[in-house]
């Protein structure tokens, strides 16, 4: 009994200190394969390939059109930033082409609408 | 018949305290506004004009989860002021001197000190603090530069369930303080009856809210200038969020 007390308190704990943004509307399944975060209520999908890095962004599953954002990628990998635009490239798809995305880095993306409202989302590559 | 006669008593009430609101209740702290974290100006629900009080924020600060230093300012949004980052920031925190205010006979107030409205009854120095934790701290708040009264919690793993208590620490100067007054919910209760720390600068309040918790230590110093003020108050909030469950 003392153990299943423990287990329900450690799954509350658990749950409590899940950001509460990844309960927001939409899906966390991602569409082109990368990794996802939700930021808010923006859904933001990192792909990190070899020709670069492409970021994908929606908002209780509908795509965001990309050309209504500045967005930049700043990375730290090792104690080291590097950083890059990401320009609209279609869609609700930004690139980043021939940024190098390291392993085990720590990758934000700046998103800033027409507004000026920034939202950030933080990524770790494995 | 009753129950208009109670509304409109009830009314007149509100409204009389809502005059009778001193300048000094106001407070600083942050929140979150269309998923921008905004400074807000007020006290209770009164969400006052922060962008023409602008100019009496001293200092914006943000910190990430190793509370190093996040270049961080203030960008006014319409109405609100908001707070503008380079990076992700886990805390961000405000200075606002609130300037000199002396209070005559008649109840105005008057945005001078004591040696300008020689017949006031009342004359003070007004200073706000405020930090936001924008996510639970991995290890203890530190104090931050120039905030002369700082609430901290006391174990960084803040509770995450309203309704249990925590236990946070009042610094004033650097130093535990007594005697400091915590206000659990300045946003939805500000008229509440407040805990006092103890000797060693701790009180404990109980968490009010499964959402923005707005914590406010108020503490009343000792003139800064005798000449213009009777005494300094400085009133610190320190707010953060409990999530709620998933949808």
């Amino acid at each position: 009994m003392k153990l299943d007390l423990m287990k329900l308190g450690l799954a509350a704990a658990a749950l409590a200190l899940t950001p509460t943004a990844a309960f927001a509307h939409g899906s966390m399944k991602p569409q082109h394969g990368g990794l996802v975060q939700m930021s808010g209520e923006t859904m933001v999908e990192l792909v990190a390939g070899a020709k670069g890095v492409d970021v994908y962004i929606s908002e209780e599953d509908e795509p965001l059109p990309a050309s209504a954002y500045t967005a930049t990628l700043t990375q730290t990998a090792s104690g080291q930033k590097s950083q890059a635009a990401l320009k609209p490239a279609g869609g609700n798809k930004l690139s980043a082409p021939g940024f190098k995305a390291a392993k085990g880095a720590k990758i934000v993306v700046a998103l800033v609408n027409k507004s000026g409202a920034k939202v950030f989302t933080t990524f770790q590559t494995k | 018949m009753k129950l208009p006669r109670i509304f409109a008593v009830t009314v007149a009430g509100s409204a009389l305290l809502a005059l009778a609101t001193p300048l000094s209740a106001h407070g600083i702290w942050f929140a979150q506004r269309a998923t921008q974290i905004a400074l807000i100006y007020g006290v209770g629900a009164d969400d006052l004009d922060a962008v023409k009080r602008r100019p009496l924020i001293k200092t914006v600060t943000g910190y990430d989860a190793d509370w190093a230093p996040v270049t961080t300012s203030l960008r006014t949004a319409g109405p609100i002021p908001v707070v503008d980052s380079e990076e992700p920031i886990a805390a961000v925190a405000a200075i606002m001197d609130y300037g000199l205010w002396s209070k005559t006979p008649d109840g105005k107030w008057h945005n001078k000190g004591r040696d300008e409205v020689p017949t006031a009854s009342l004359a003070e120095h007004n200073w706000k603090y405020a930090v936001h934790l924008t996510k639970v701290p991995t290890s203890p708040v530190p104090l931050f530069e120039g905030h002369k009264l700082q609430i901290v919690p006391v174990d960084p793993a803040i509770p995450q369930k309203m309704g249990e208590p925590m236990k946070v620490r009042a610094y004033y100067e650097g130093k535990p303080i007594a005697g400091a007054t915590i206000m659990s919910d300045y946003v939805n209760d500000p008229d509440e009856v407040a805990v006092k720390t103890g000797a060693d600068g701790t009180a404990t309040i109980t968490l009010r809210n499964q959402g923005l918790n707005v914590l406010m230590g108020i503490y009343v110093g000792p003139a800064d200038d005798k000449a213009k003020v009777d005494h300094v108050e400085y009133r610190s909030s320190l707010s953060f969020v409990l999530p709620h469950l998933p949808e």
